[in-house]
């Protein structure tokens, strides 16, 4: 193993690698099965001093006590910071809607983002490039059309430096809805898993971030 | 005369791999179900590496079978923090032993090289989607025992939005079952309701189809959300149904986290959110697809 894979090793276990750094390991694991070997023994040698120093290594705690009691802890905006603001919603009565036909539009009270116009702006306008973003060509056309037709699609949350957003944005939004989206979350984890070994790792990954 | 051996030789040429395509097909399915049981029959323990968009993080996993109950534990060996002996979900599509019917439809199964994992050897299996609605998703599989060693699911811009890798990884052989002991029991977490005619979805994604319906307790004590489960045999959408009047996600949204996407809307009155490892734009689909029927 040569100096450069030491360091990106050493930076990552530190918690110092940045997003390049991080993929250049990934890289580099994939091709080097030593270095995932040394990875994995610096990883335990740390895991036991951590235990050693009295920290927890999560026995007995259930997975979705962990996912609850993880994202409880993400700052939340209170009711004190909300400020409705009109916006439009589309709502279809259900007679009209099973007709597919004669949708409604009316004016929501809109539960605004205590975080002043100009972030909030910004965070839409990441939140469409997020969209636009992804490969779909209609989101891409959803999101584009959003300022001008009344349309029920509406971007929110997204991270200012990052475009892979991540659940905890969801502290972004209000608390209510980011309890109701927690537990779907969960939900989806635990009852819907196609993919093997995967959901577990998923759910810790949720739940540590 | 050239011109004759040239059409002889891609004659040849189009029948073998007309012949060895479905063959390859067969072998990366059969590869597929033998993964699917043998990550919930052996007992293995290791770690691994898991990254999502551009994080990366390191896990411990350790999956045992005891009288025939899984006991699975993930440990986040940066923060030391994770799961343990949590039993097995009471309901996965992973655990399905078979590749569904409807899935060969919108994914063409492969086989492609060999890898070396773990100090293992492996051979990759990719489900490659035949349309938008759905990610690649690669796999390295162990020939001999059936374990995964390596994962990720790949979007349409070749990027990994998810990938899980094996750095090391210790098989044991699954104690037989004991006869004499207790079977664990069964506890049904959540409510299975018969196929819901309420709601139904007008038009759906190729493939997907509904294969599970469930009543979940509301958020703090509120009315119960429905819980209906798509899947296309690959990966699987949940669309979760509030009454009017439950306290709703006020306004709709959209949000990604890796492979996961979550997007919220309205229909008659009713919130609805879809979760799910697909693109945004076959939750949006499916959404507008979803009528309640009186």
């Amino acid at each position: 193993m040569n100096t450069i894979k030491e360091e990106l090793l050493s930076a990552f276990l530190d918690d110092e690698s940045g997003d390049f750094e991080r993929r250049r390991l990934l890289d580099e694991l994939k091709k080097d099965d030593e270095l995932g070997q040394t990875l994995s023994r610096y990883a335990f040698m740390g895991e036991a001093m951590r235990a050693g120093k009295g920290q927890s290594m999560g026995t007995g705690v259930s997975l979705l006590s962990r996912i609850q009691a993880e994202l409880e802890d993400e700052p939340a905006y209170t009711a004190d910071n909300v400020v409705p603001m009109p916006t439009r919603v589309t709502a279809a009565a259900p007679a009209a809607n099973a007709a597919n036909a004669g949708a409604v539009t009316k004016l929501h009270s809109y539960r605004w983002l205590g975080m002043g116009m100009a972030a909030t702006v910004a965070a839409v306008a990441v939140g469409a490039m997020l969209f636009v973003s992804q490969p779909e060509a209609p989101t891409a056309q959803l999101a584009a059309a959003l300022p001008a037709t009344p349309s029920k699609t509406a971007t929110v949350v997204a991270d200012a430096g990052n475009t892979d957003a991540r659940i905890q944005q969801v502290g972004r939004i209000d608390p209510q809805t980011r309890d109701i989206l927690k537990q779907y979350v969960s939900q989806h984890v635990k009852y819907a898993s196609t993919t093997v070994i995967a959901p577990s790792i998923r759910a810790v990954s949720y739940a540590n971030d | 005369m050239p011109m004759i051996k040239h059409s002889v030789s891609v004659a040849v040429l189009a029948a073998v791999l007309g012949w060895s395509a479905p063959s390859m097909a067969n072998e990366a399915g059969d590869l597929l179900a033998k993964m699917r049981s043998a990550v919930h029959t052996l007992n293995y323990s290791g770690t691994l590496v898991y990254s999502q968009g551009n994080d990366l993080s390191n896990y411990q996993i350790s999956h045992t079978v005891e009288n025939g109950a899984e006991k699975e534990s993930v440990v986040h060996l940066a923060q030391g923090s994770g799961m343990e002996g949590d039993t097995a979900e009471s309901f996965s599509l992973a655990k399905l032993q078979q590749v569904q019917p409807q899935m060969e439809e919108v994914y063409a199964l492969d086989l492609g090289g060999k890898d070396f994992v773990a100090n293992r050897n492996c051979q990759i299996v990719v489900a490659r989607p035949r349309d938008k609605m759905r990610y690649l998703q690669r796999y390295c599989i162990e020939p001999e025992s059936g374990m995964l060693l390596k994962y990720s699911l790949v979007d349409r811009s070749h990027r990994s939005v998810e990938q899980l890798m094996f750095t090391a990884l210790e098989l044991a052989a699954v104690a037989p079952a004991d006869p004499a002991a207790t079977p664990a029991p069964v506890v049904p977490a959540v409510a299975a309701m018969p196929p819901s005619t309420d709601w139904v979805f007008s038009t759906l994604p190729a493939g997907f189809q509904q294969v599970q319906d469930l009543q979940q307790a509301g958020v703090n004590g509120q009315a119960p959300v429905r819980q209906i489960i798509l899947s296309d045999g690959m990966t699987s959408v949940s669309v979760f149904i509030a009454p009017p009047g439950a306290p709703g996600i006020l306004e709709s949204i959209g949000l990604s986290a890796g492979a996961m996407k979550i997007y919220a809307t309205e229909v008659a009155q009713h919130q609805v959110t879809l979760v799910g490892e697909v693109p945004v734009a076959t939750l949006q689909s499916i959404g507008a697809g979803l009528q309640y029927v009186h």
